[in-house]
């Protein structure tokens, strides 16, 4: 990339920041409560008083939004978190340890990558039973490989590198060479990744809750609002449109951010 | 090359122990007792006594490795069980479905490739211009906009604004389409950006600066000289995709009603019908095992290097 500063870049990431903020805010701005019902209300078109419509059972869809996204927003960065420091503890435990155990570590890593996530996930939550614990389980089962063959293909690059001879040479023992030494130099790389991520994991649980298998009614969640919307394609289309949206912009957000990023601290692949 | 493909068959019999082994792992830890379930969807309460009975006759109090041994001998023979939900045999509902499935994806990825093919060389061969910069920015929101709504939304104006298509016909090839494009986009997003990348690294070896220095037209150095090397770097990415589709095929059959394995097995999950869930992970697991040998096979055999290898005796 260029030499000059990436302003877009600021400007997605302050963006992004007050979208998040603003979905972790719901229950201080929505103007009704996301689960209360009223059959007199059900299915009205955009009004003031109901800035996005109301569904089926007389819900604000705005306000459903707003509580759906800290849903989605929760979860997302649950399921990254989670596989990604399992992720980055195995990976940088078989780039750093003896050979024999690399192996192993690397044939586990390898089998898990073998498998195709989101059909792990869907045989998971099938048997375990629809629910958030489960669908956060089910992801994280199958995501933690990749971030764990990253982190071990860069320990394994920085471990030879002079300066960790030098911290061994100054008496340093592995853990306190892994986790000063190595742990930051490997780290930028991984938080992209991770980022890069974040909008495939909020669309993946999504289509969970949008098939059934998800989020269950009636918590809020940008798939579960759309679960109904397939229903009344003709007579309440902006059930269908907004919680899309809504994804679709967290996502735009997050990609944007990743891949800028990328390119900024220039790392290659 | 039979070696090869030997070797890879070989190692079904490895992921499908490792398939099964989880599988009933999962079911023994999992909340689901089969012969209450059974109860609930016929609407009877069950009696404890009947219940007792009919557990002994099912064999669920034999120790759990002479439960899974039957069941796997079960398997081998091709019994899958039979369904709770629909009270047919799971290979039959299945065995209906998978068609379905296979036709869905295989339509999806001739679509993709149709689509991505043109778009990656048009972004190669004229990079950084605007015609790049379009290319790019809609793969970047082909990725960015999930699939799901894509299919709504594509049923929303086809089917209720245009009236273009039945929203709720769900057979025939007409049904296919819109599933099929929601499924293309998605291919495109990750393939054309690659294509891209893939043409550019290879336009700049010397074998192709070479033959476009003697002067041959453009479209032999793309046919003869750039896409086998392209396609080579291409081919190993597909399985992994094929994986994705499969799974994503699911979401995207429940959405437009097409039924599919993955709708079935949606539908089983909601009856908690862990008979009918067991034959999909089974199958399923299958279908990717065999697509992947396939895979696997086709880049050996269309690497002129890997083939002499493999006949040289030294292989890999």
């Amino acid at each position: 990339m260029s030499r000059r500063k990436p302003y877009t870049l600021y400007v997605m990431l302050v963006l992004s920041a007050l979208w998040i903020v603003f979905f972790l805010c719901a229950p201080y701005i929505a103007p009704f409560d996301p689960e209360t019902t009223s059959v007199a209300d059900r299915l009205q078109d955009i009004s003031s008083t109901h800035l996005l419509g109301t569904d089926q059972l007389g819900r604000d869809v705005w306000s459903r939004i707003l509580y759906g996204g800290k849903a989605s927003l929760g979860i997302a960065f649950t399921i990254i978190g989670i596989s990604g420091a399992i992720g980055i503890a195995i990976g940088g435990l078989a780039g750093f340890s003896t050979p024999h155990v690399d192996r192993w570590l690397s044939r586990l890593i390898d089998l898990v990558l073998g498998f195709p996530n989101m059909v792990i996930a869907i045989a998971f939550i099938g048997i375990m039973g629809p629910s958030i614990t489960n669908v956060i389980i089910s992801l994280c089962i199958t995501k933690w490989a990749e971030y764990a063959r990253i982190t071990r293909g860069l320990v394994q690059i920085e471990r030879h590198a002079e300066y960790i001879t030098f911290a061994r040479m100054s008496g340093a023992s592995n853990l306190r060479i892994l986790w000063r030494y190595i742990l930051p130099n490997v780290l930028p790389p991984l938080v992209i990744v991770i980022i890069q991520h974040l909008g495939d994991a909020i669309i993946l649980v999504a289509s969970f809750s949008l098939i059934g298998i998800g989020v269950q009614p009636p918590d809020p969640e940008w798939g579960a609002i759309l679960l109904s919307s397939r229903d009344f394609l003709q007579t309440a289309p902006w059930l269908l449109i907004y919680p899309g949206l809504a994804i679709f912009i967290t996502v735009v957000l997050f990609n944007y951010i990743g891949d800028a990023l990328r390119d900024a601290l220039d790392v290659s692949r | 090359m039979y070696r090869l493909i030997l070797q890879r068959l070989a190692s079904i019999v490895g992921i499908l122990l490792v398939v099964t082994i989880g599988t009933f792992v999962l079911i023994k830890l999992s909340p689901i007792d089969p012969v209450s379930m059974k109860f609930n969807l016929l609407g009877a309460t069950p009696d404890p006594v009947v219940v007792a009975q009919i557990r002994e006759q099912l064999g669920l109090n034999d120790p759990w490795w002479q439960q899974y041994l039957r069941w796997l001998g079960q398997i081998v023979q091709g019994d899958f069980g039979e369904s709770i939900l629909y009270a047919l045999p799971v290979a039959t509902i299945l065995g209906g479905a998978l068609p379905n499935t296979l036709g869905l994806v295989s339509l999806s990825l001739v679509i993709g490739i149709v689509v991505t093919i043109p778009l990656g060389m048009l972004s190669a061969k004229y990079q950084d211009s605007w015609i790049d910069h379009g290319v790019r920015l809609v793969t970047f929101l082909a990725l960015a906009i999930p699939g799901f709504w894509v299919g709504l939304l594509l049923l929303y104006l086809f089917g209720v604004k245009l009236q273009l298509v039945s929203v709720t016909n769900t057979t025939g090839f007409s049904a296919y389409v819109l599933p099929a494009v929601t499924l293309a986009l998605w291919i495109c997003g990750l393939y054309i950006r690659r294509l891209r990348n893939a043409i550019l690294e290879v336009s700049r070896q010397p074998f192709v600066q070479g033959a476009r220095a003697l002067g041959l037209p453009e479209w032999m150095v793309y046919t003869r000289y750039i896409f086998p090397h392209v396609g080579l770097m291409l081919l190993p990415m597909m399985g992994v995709t094929m994986g994705a589709m499969l799974g994503g095929s699911a979401v995207i059959e429940t959405v437009f009603a097409i039924k599919g394995i993955g709708y079935m097995m949606v539908q089983g999950i909601m009856a908690r019908d862990y008979v009918l869930m067991q034959g999909y992970i089974i199958w399923i697991t299958m279908v990717f095992i065999v697509i992947n040998i396939i895979i696997d096979v086709l880049s050996v055999w269309l690497n002129p290097k890997r083939r002499a290898a493999i006949k040289g005796g030294s292989y890999e």
